[in-house]
């Protein structure tokens, strides 16, 4: 049972992998804890276009903060 | 649909994309652009696909856009990335199919349309990541190994050697445990690590309390004592790690803490050798005065730890017995070093002159391997800047970075491979003492310092000191450096004082000279070991050579080409063949455009011949050289016999292969040169130096080696020119026209000519001259048309106008009469210019004698017209041209029938039987020269060919007393104009005397008479009387008929007198000319005979 869960483990722990190349391959930006996140998401439900939308929007929101203020804004 | 969605996202592309991809860019419809294309695709695919294809198929319509893209901007590295992480992607998804999967796979497509909405244009990071990705493909760390171990535990648990040591153990039979131990890189997931986080910390914190040991140990130690750990928790095996260590290390004896376990306290014994040198110490500083500290404080160690480090010193590392010096006296060197460990059974003198000697032998080993090194970044260093600036730097610029020649990086190479053989060896004598100690060395092996030396010696003799010696030899001498140079490893940074072929040379003499000197000492292994440096240093000259003969000279038809070929410089600055930039169609191409170099590398012993061919050379450079040429010259005619093989065909060795594939390694050569020489007495036969040991034997290899080529090339050659040149035609021609052999049809140009002079037009004039001979070749068709006159050219210099000279009264005014014949381009560079030159004064000369001849046959001396008293002075006249045409006649002969005819007919003999251009040119230029020197034309005799000229002027100043003194009653034939206008007058002889006088310039030169009168006296004394004294003794213009009518008027003195003089002036020419002739016959030369036959012929004159 526990090496069948390995398995699984494994597996999605190696298609996320080869998401993480790929994305680092298109240049998208994200780092593997957001990869995973925005994986977890999408196998949520949610519309990858939206999401993808909504990562962009956050990261002209970062920059336009951090221009404003040049400070650390989330 | 596409079209729509395409501009706002492309054309932000577009902008931040350099300029010359916008090419695909601009099409209308850019596929690799549409993100939204795979979108409509993968509907597609859904609605009419089966179910399977589902997962599947939309990753490759969204994967190969990229990819192309990718390939498209030339990242090719990207596309491959993407395409394979696609591929992954797509049979990892086939392999799991899995409805309780982390990512279900009905969300792929989700997943990729995500990071596609993301993506931006690659960056260099992605590049490196994209290389990372590749490589972490092509070289999966998978996991397996913990399956594998899982598989083997599972079904055998307790068979195998791996469980030997964890029997018993509590917790050491755990499957995690032997994982550990098992594979270093675990993955950070393995259940090991939640195991046992807390032996790991209780371990850590064991080890922490240990002193920090040395890395390379502390590894180990670390392994085996957490190893020991997790096996039990017995707190003494907790530091059996430590004691591990501790032997370890002390068995490094290279420590300074290390202690021999020897015991230096002992007194002296005869019987044990190691208590030598602690006693001596003893003894030592039981001297109070001298403040040596007890044997204690010295370090000893055992013999084959010594040896070992002597090993290590001699390969250049970091060791304990040598120490290299910087400064002082014995700066760049190892010394012994002052902290060196001893040995107990040598003093301290002993050890440290053996030590010494081995210190001097790592010194000289050092100085070799940086200047090996040197003159390797040096060439590589070069090449590199070649590469980088090929395409933007012209080429000669490079080439004049280029400092070390091929040679000596040969010459480097081979050093190096004779190091790396020492360090190899030093190596394997390391390794057999290692071997020994851990007792897998069966046989006795016997360790010490001096049997090192001795089996060094053995193998390697003396050949690391004689390369130093003779490559600071080298730079010296390169240098022209005063003293020796000790750096010699600054060499290829030094400003270079000697020609790349000068030093070329004087490497080789020297490595030659080397081996030869060892050879002759009977130091085989010394030898041996030159030899082969030798061979190899030579090998670079030995291509140089073998590209030369096969390519032969670069050829140049414009000047354009020649700036080019400088510039590229075809012809390896070190190779001693120069190229002298000469163009092809120049004439002097053959014998000037390539030389050997002749620069002296050392001036100052005043060496003979060009040091830039290698002594071993010397004899075949000419030879070498010679083949260049033809080869070349073969290949710019478009000769391809030679090359395609079909050429000579009795030759043989080359019926088949192109030209030269036969071409042997240098090193062959010397294998052959040693087999040829097994049969004689001293050469080892054993012995590779076998043809090195002299170097005329080896000149002889070399040269048999090189002869077949040379002569087939020539063969060929020879047989090109005179096949398809007419060589002989051409030849025949030029003989005929120059040397009036053609008598008919030259005896009528003559006679043409001559009746232009007696006519008093300009005989010289160009176009007369040409259309003249053109006209008597015409008139002589024949079978075969002698010469073709279009290929001739009479032309006769413009002359400053105090050089005029009237023909009528000297035969100088010939003088200058230029032939030019213009034959065919290869031929050019037998009959040259220097060839026209000296056919044509002979031509002259003829010419000169002829028109004497002529002109004094046309005189008719007729008697009893002017009555009894006239009669004795036609009598006067009448022996006087007996005399003058007898003289004239007989040189005419000589000159036709002795010289010109005899030197054809040698010459025809010889040049039949050359094999060679340079052959046939040095026979022609033999020729002229003898030619040249018969007809007394050279400088030496310049004085014989000066009487001859006032004699042959004195024919000329005879006709026209003759003229002036008979008037028209001399028969006369060609001046009929002169005839037409005497008649029309009554006092025709007073005044046609009168005319004659004025027309007659009296120059106011010495009488010759007095001259030639002063120099018979002196020459009675000397007998023997030699060319010099010929030439310095009437050194003055001898303007003879005229400066001997300077005082005689008709007028006053009347004819007979004017005979009279001219008479005894030319009694004295004549025998002037015969004593000359006469010392010329008894001369030594080959040319004396012919010149007997004139002397002979000359004797006459008396009777």
């Amino acid at each position: 049972m526990s090496t069948r869960e390995a398995d699984r483990i494994t597996a999605a722990e190696e298609t996320l992998n080869t998401l993480f190349d790929i994305s680092q391959l298109l240049n998208t930006g994200l780092d593997k804890e957001t990869l995973a996140t925005c994986v977890g998401l999408i196998e949520s439900g949610v519309n990858p276009e939206a999401l993808a939308a909504v990562v962009q929007e956050l990261r002209r929101e970062n920059a336009a903060a951090k221009a404003a203020h040049a400070t650390n804004g989330r | 649909m596409a079209g729509t969605l395409l501009p706002l996202r492309s054309v932000r592309r577009l902008l931040g994309r350099p300029p010359a991809r916008q090419a695909y860019a601009l099409l209308p419809v850019h596929p690799y652009d549409l993100h939204l294309v795979p979108r409509c695709d993968l509907r597609l695919v859904l609605v009419s696909d089966l179910p399977k294809a589902r997962l599947t198929l939309p990753v490759l319509p969204l994967a190969s856009p990229h990819a192309r893209k990718s390939r498209i901007n030339s990242f090719d590295v990207l596309g491959d990335a993407l395409e394979r992480a696609y591929n992954k992607l797509k049979t990892h998804a086939k392999a799991t199919d899995d409805l309780d999967a982390t990512i279900q796979l009905s969300r792929i497509p989700d997943h990729l349309k995500f990071l596609f909405e993301l993506s931006n244009p690659p960056t260099a990071a992605t590049l490196d990541s994209a290389e990372t990705i590749i490589q972490r493909m092509d070289n999966p760390q998978h996991g397996k190994p913990t399956l594998t171990w899982k598989d083997i535990l599972a079904e055998e648990p307790f068979e195998g050697q791996h469980w030997e040591g964890v029997y018993g153990l509590p917790r050491g039979s755990t499957v995690e445990g032997w994982e550990v131990r098992s594979d270093g890189s675990t993955p950070s997931l393995s259940p090991w690590d939640s195991d046992s986080d807390l032996e790991d910390s209780h371990s850590a914190s064991e080890l922490s309390v240990v002193p920090e040991t040395p890395p390379p140990a502390a590894v180990a130690s670390q392994r085996t004592g957490r190893f020991a750990v997790t096996a039990s928790k017995d707190p003494l095996n907790a530091y059996r790690h430590r004691q591990d260590v501790e032997e370890l290390q002390a068995r490094q004896y290279w420590r300074p803490e290390y202690r021999a376990g020897a015991h230096v306290s002992q007194t002296f014994d005869i019987g044990d050798a190691s208590s030598l040198a602690p006693s001596f110490h003893r003894a030592l500083s039981s001297h109070s005065l001298l403040n040596f500290h007890g044997p204690s404080r010295e370090n000893y160690r055992a013999e084959e730890d010594i040896v070992r480090e002597v090993l290590t010193g001699l390969q250049g590392r970091r060791n304990m017995m040598f120490a290299w010096v910087h400064a002082g006296p014995d700066a760049f060197s190892f010394v012994l070093s002052p902290s060196a460990p001893r040995l107990l059974h040598l003093t301290a003198g002993a050890q440290a002159s053996i030590i010494s000697s081995f210190a001097s032998l790592a010194t000289i080993v050092v100085h070799l391997r940086k200047f090996a090194a040197a003159i390797f970044a040096k060439a590589s260093s070069t090449t590199s800047i070649v590469q980088e600036h090929n395409a933007s730097q012209p080429v000669h610029l490079t080439r004049s970075n280029r400092r070390v020649t091929q040679t000596l990086e040969a010459f480097a190479d081979a050093l190096d491979a004779e190091l790396r053989a020492f360090d190899a060896w030093c190596a394997l004598h390391e390794e057999a003492i290692c071997r020994s100690r851990g007792g897998m060395h069966s046989d006795l092996l016997v360790v010490s310092l001096l049997s090192l030396e001795k089996s060094m010696r053995d193998t390697f003799g003396e050949t690391f000191s004689v390369l130093l010696a003779l490559s600071r030899h080298v730079v010296q001498k390169a240098q022209r450096a005063a003293a020796s140079i000790v750096e010699i490893w600054t060499f290829p940074d030094l400003p270079q004082r000697a020609s790349p072929s000068a030093v070329t040379a004087l490497l080789l003499d020297a490595l030659l000279g080397a081996v030869q000197e060892r050879v002759s000492m009977g130091d085989t292994v010394t030898a041996r070991g030159l030899a082969r440096v030798f061979g190899a240093s030579v090998e670079p000259v030995w291509a140089m050579m073998h590209r030369w003969m096969r390519d032969g000279m670069p050829v140049r038809d414009s000047p354009a080409a020649l700036a080019q070929r400088a510039v590229t410089g075809s012809i390896p600055d070190e190779f001693f063949v120069e190229d002298n930039e000469v163009l092809m169609l120049d004439p002097d191409f053959w014998s000037d455009g390539f030389n050997l170099r002749s620069h002296r590398a050392g001036e100052e012993e005043g060496e003979k011949g060009p040091t830039s061919v290698p002594v071993f050379l010397a004899h075949v450079a000419e030879l070498v050289l010679a083949t260049g040429k033809v080869t070349g010259l073969l290949r710019a005619l478009g000769v391809s016999s030679l090359f395609d093989g079909d050429g000579v065909g009795e030759a043989g060795l080359q019926a088949i292969q192109p030209w030269m594939s036969g071409w042997k390694l240098f090193r062959d050569i010397l294998d052959n040169g040693e087999g040829a020489h097994d049969g004689e007495e001293v050469v080892d036969s054993l012995s590779p130096a076998g043809a090195i040991a002299s170097t005329e034997s080896l000149s002889k290899v070399i040269y048999d080696e090189l002869l077949p080529y040379s002569e087939q090339a020539h063969a060929v050659l020879t047989k090109v020119l005179i096949e398809d040149c007419d060589l002989w035609e051409h030849l025949n021609a030029i003989e005929d026209l120059y040397l009036m052999r053609r008598g008919d049809a030259m005896s009528h140009f003559v006679d043409v000519l001559f009746a232009r002079m007696d006519s008093r037009q300009p005989w010289n004039d160009f176009h007369f001259m040409n259309s003249a001979f053109q006209d008597v070749v015409a008139m002589y068709p024949g079978r075969a048309r002698w010469i073709d006159p279009s290929l001739v050219r009479f032309s006769y210099p413009a002359r400053a106008p105090s050089q005029e000279r009237n023909v009528a009264h000297t035969v100088r005014a010939l003088d200058g009469l230029l032939i030019e014949y213009a034959v065919p381009f290869p031929l050019t560079y037998i009959f040259g210019p220097r060839t026209m030159r000296v056919y044509s004064s002979i031509f002259t000369l003829v010419l000169q004698i002829r028109r004497a001849k002529s002109v004094l046959e046309k005189i008719l001396v007729r008697g009893g017209l002017f009555g009894r008293q006239m009669d004795a002075e036609m009598k006067v006249f009448y022996a006087m041209r007996g005399r003058l045409s007898w003289f004239v006649n007989t040189l005419l002969n000589f000159v036709t029938t002795n010289v010109i005819h005899t030197q054809i007919l040698k010459f025809h003999e010889a040049f039949r039987g050359a094999r060679s251009l340079d052959d046939m040119i040095r026979l022609q230029n033999e020729h002229l020269d003898k030619l040249e020197g018969r007809c007394l034309l050279q400088r030496n005799t310049a004085a014989l060919h000066r009487a001859i000229m006032s004699i042959l002027d004195m024919s000329l100043h005879y006709t026209d007393c003759f003229v002036s003194f008979a008037g028209d009653t001399t028969h006369d034939i060609s001046r009929a104009s002169l005839r037409a206008v005497s008649r029309r007058s009554r006092h025709r002889s007073r005044r046609l005397r009168k005319q004659r006088r004025d027309v007659i310039g009296f120059a106011q030169a010495p009488s010759l008479l007095h001259a030639s009168d002063e120099s018979s006296d002196s020459e009675e004394d000397e007998e023997g009387l030699d060319e010099e004294s010929l030439a310095g003794r009437s050194g003055r213009e001898p303007s003879f008929s005229l400066g001997a009518s300077t005082t005689a008027s008709f007028a006053e003195d009347g004819f007979l007198e004017r005979l009279d003089k001219m008479s005894s002036e030319l009694d004295a020419l004549v025998r002037f000319v015969r004593r000359g002739v006469e010392s010329l016959a008894a001369g030594t030369g080959d040319a004396a005979p012919a010149f007997g036959m004139f002397a002979f012929a000359l004797e006459d004159w008396d009777r």
